[in-house]
């Protein structure tokens, strides 16, 4: 076992001396010279004794090596130039010799995968050992002809140093290889892309090898701004707390852009963050940053970029305050962290709550190359925004326009109508869902009270309908009671596009009405034929809100066929003596009592569109049929509770009641006295 | 001059003057020649026959010579302790198990030209841990092989080992 043991460690340090054989090879020429020896002993003395010398020359050999093979460099990112790949190229040979190039850059070559795509730039012998390309570096990229380096000695190197540019387009994951030569070591092939030495003398002839080293594309900078949004419904008023944070998942540390901060500019990432439509920045609870970040402000409108406003770390009055902002002054974000919680509140100011509050915030700052790169919030894509969010971002998700997407907090809709006569929502009678509009036709002219419609008869009344409520709404218009035989429709526009709606019978219609809107519909009401005059007939509408379905109001529209009632009647009072005292003898009086009256209903509210009669003309003709009495009796009088009585002379036999204006429920009676012939 | 050159000097003397008066030249007492050969191998061809080394004959790095050590008593008595001495010549490193080993011999090598001896030379570094460690030395720190036999090399007896080293 032991002697196992040092045969292994002998093994080992053999290998581990392997890689120094060639760097520490004999120089070619040398003469290699041996002689052994002995002792031994005649019992008394020791002797000494030597052989002959064996001796040998060590040959010329070349050889070259290039390292790395499979080498690592750092990480590349898109767009990022002047990355160096740097080849080591030793002599493992024996003797002093020379590295040839070939010409054109053709023993420099590039493979990528993926979408990456290189140029390479510069490639050159280090001649200076700088490891950087400098002035006096030997072309090995654009050389026309085959370059041949300096001597190199034996175990010496020198450095090839190859520039590239990663180019535009280029995808996390892919690979960038350098390789330098075209062979792994062996005897030179004159093949088209090799390194190989110079010298021809050497007994293995000349030698080549190939060197490469691999960079991945890995992510730049990657900015992903997320907001925590309240997803509400919330009420009216309400206070809103907003959290942001800025994750950076890209594999390069963001630098920031320049804004002018506090009236100069400066340098630094930068969270920006639109007041939302609608609310108002609240000083308390105080905008928090981060450490490293200060919470600062702009007025300037949103037509204005982040990157075109001025900033101010100090708090201008709150109610004008457009952005809040948290700017990282000569900041930096490194590479897959996170910064925040950046917080601020609002109070909800609007009064209306039909459009939920929309949230959207920008985030600004530069990448490894360079570039500006900016991300909007709401979306879970890196390093897309339009670099001013104003809320004409889209709210969709999955929102691929290349912008965030505007998140949202809902607001409480409250539903409340107000339905009544026209131009009267808010009516009363004796509550505001008994409110009316009385109206008539002329079906009852020529009728006598009792009578009935001879043909169906349409009234058409005009509602007025408010949207009180604190956002838009669509109310549903019903007629929950209609009279026997009637037929009701609702015309949402009152005779425009919109065609009418039969309610009645459990039909309805919808209206949609904005936020604090009044608007007008028609109603038609058909009575049938047969339908008794003079009274009234009561359809009720009601409209019931879709945002709060509880939220009704109803209105009436009354239909009267005809609503001013008269009734004649007469009265004998016999003083002559002769026959009974209500015998019509000559010489007896006769009353004519003419009773009119308004049927229509009276008010006990306001805003109800009543009926009055106006211009109201009772006329008594004696002579006209079936009347005779002109001719029959002599005048006595002629009276009326109300209005003026013309022609009241004793020779008339025709008289007027003139009545101006005779209001709902009002009445009068005209009286004719006469003296029977 | 060392003490054991002028003993070796005074031992010929005095067998030359015996083989004078005798009117023969023979060796009185023992009488060790060493005789070295050497070949070598191609590194590209390990598993060649080996190539006597002759003038003029190159090797390149990587190759490997074999050195053949052969010792013969050509005196009239026994050579006790012998005792052979095969260097690791300048511009090659020993190659290890390749030094010739059997029951009557014994072997040893040296790291510091000559002057100690031990069946597995080892040197003290510092260890992982800073403090000196004790490993096998490194072949490249062999300077030279010695073979010691068991008994004496009889008057016309003769005996032969052999080392490889590669060349540098």
């Amino acid at each position: 076992m032991k002697k196992l043991l040092v045969s292994l460690l002998l093994t080992c340090a053999l290998v581990a001396l392997a890689g120094e054989l060639l760097a520490q090879s004999t120089p070619g020429g040398t003469v290699i010279t041996n002689r052994a020896s002995a002792t031994y002993s005649d019992g008394t003395n020791n002797f000494t004794t030597v052989s002959n010398t064996v001796t040998t020359t060590v040959s010329n050999v070349a050889g070259i090596s290039i390292t790395p093979d499979a080498g690592v460099n750092p990480s590349v990112v898109s767009g990022q130039t002047g990355v160096l790949f740097q080849f080591s190229l030793s002599n493992s040979g024996n003797i002093t010799d020379n590295f040839l190039f070939k010409a054109a850059g053709a023993s420099v070559r590039t493979v990528t995968s993926g979408t990456t795509t290189v140029t390479v730039t510069r490639a050159v012998i280090d001649v200076d050992g700088s490891n950087t390309i400098n002035a006096g570096d030997t072309d090995i990229l654009t050389n026309g002809a085959d370059v041949t380096s300096a001597n190199v000695a034996q175990a010496a190197s020198t450095t090839a140093l190859v520039e590239v540019t990663v180019n535009a387009g280029a995808t996390a994951g892919d690979t960038v290889q350098v390789l330098v030569g075209d062979n792994a070591s062996q005897a030179a092939n004159l093949s088209a892309n090799e390194v190989r030495t110079v010298n021809v003398t050497p007994v293995n002839g000349r030698r080549e090898d190939i060197g490469d080293i691999t960079a991945t594309v890995q992510e730049d900078v990657l900015l992903q701004l997320t907001k925590t949004v309240p997803a509400g419904p919330v009420a009216l008023g309400s206070s809103l707390a907003y959290s942001l944070s800025l994750a950076n998942n890209g594999n390069r540390a963001a630098a920031g852009q320049s804004f002018n901060v506090d009236g100069s500019p400066q340098i630094g990432l930068l969270v920006s963050d639109p007041i939302p439509v609608g609310t108002q920045l609240l000083g308390a609870p105080a905008p928090s940053a981060p450490a490293g970040y200060a919470v600062v402000y702009t007025t300037a409108a949103l037509t204005t970029t982040p990157a075109a406003a001025a900033w101010t770390s100090a708090a201008p009055p709150l109610a004008t305050v457009t952005r809040i902002g948290y700017f990282s002054a000569a900041g930096s974000l490194a590479a897959l962290s996170t910064a925040g919680p950046f917080t601020f509140s609002v109070i909800i100011t609007t009064t209306n709550a039909t459009t939920p509050i929309g949230n959207i915030a920008d985030a600004f700052g530069k990448n490894f190359v360079g570039g500006n790169i900016t991300d909007q919030s709401g979306d879970t894509v890196a390093n897309v925004g339009d670099q001013n969010a104003n809320f004409t971002e889209g709210g969709a998700p999955g929102n691929v326009d290349g912008d965030g997407i505007v998140q949202i907090t809902l607001l409480i809709q409250s539903g409340s109508v107000l339905l009544g006569p026209n131009g009267a929502p808010a009516a009363v009678n004796t509550t505001n869902n008994n409110d009316f509009t009385d109206q008539s036709s002329t079906a009852a002219n020529g009728l006598a009270p009792g009578a009935t419609t001879a043909a169906a008869d349409t009234l058409t009344f005009t509602n007025s309908l408010q949207n009180t409520g604190n956002a838009n709404d669509t109310f549903r218009i019903t007629a929950p009671t209609v009279p026997a035989g009637f037929t009701v429709s609702v015309d949402p526009d009152g005779g425009g596009a919109l065609p009418p709606t039969v309610v009645s019978g459990g039909g309805f219609v919808d209206i949609a009405v904005a936020f604090g809107v009044t608007t007008n519909f028609t109603t038609s009401i058909t009575a049938p034929a047969g339908t008794t005059v003079l009274q009234g007939y009561t359809t009720v509408l009601m409209a019931t809100s879709a945002n709060s379905p509880a939220a009704t109001n109803q209105t009436r529209d009354n239909f009267f066929p005809g609503f001013v009632r008269v009734t004649k009647t007469y009265l004998v009072d016999n003083l002559t003596g002769a026959g009974g005292p209500l015998d019509p003898v000559p010489g007896a009086e006769i009353r004519y009592d003419v009773a009119y009256q308004n049927v229509a209903n009276t008010t006990a509210g306001v805003g109800n569109a009543t009926l009055t009669a106006v211009n109201v003309v009772i006329t008594e003709d004696g002579n006209a049929a079936p009347n005779n009495w002109g001719s029959t009796t002599t005048h006595i009088a002629a009276t009326a509770t109300a209005g003026t009585v013309s022609n009241n002379a004793p020779l008339n036999t025709v008289f007027t009641n003139n009545v101006a204006s005779l209001a709902p429920g009002a009445s009068g009676t005209f009286t004719i006295r006469r003296t029977i012939q | 001059m060392s003490r054991n050159f002028r003993e070796r000097k005074l031992a010929l003397a005095a067998a030359m003057a015996l083989a004078i008066g005798s009117g023969r030249i023979w060796a009185v007492g023992p009488d060790v020649k060493v005789q070295l050969q050497g070949s070598y191998q191609t590194a590209n061809q390990p598993h060649a026959k080996w190539a006597t080394l002759q003038d003029g004959t190159k090797v390149a790095p990587g190759d490997r010579i074999l050195y053949s050590v052969e010792i013969s008593n050509q005196g009239d008595r026994q050579a006790n302790n012998p005792v052979a001495f095969g260097p690791i010549p300048a511009g090659t490193r020993f190659v290890a198990g390749t030094a010739t080993s059997d029951a009557k011999l014994k072997v040893e090598y040296s790291i510091d030209g000559g002057k100690n001896y031990s069946p597995s030379p080892t040197v003290t570094i510092p260890g992982k841990d800073g403090k000196p460690q004790t490993v096998p030395a490194p072949l490249d720190r062999y300077t030279t092989v010695r073979w010691m036999w068991n008994g004496g090399l009889p008057p016309g007896a003769k005996d032969s080992v052999s080392y490889q080293v590669e060349v540098r």
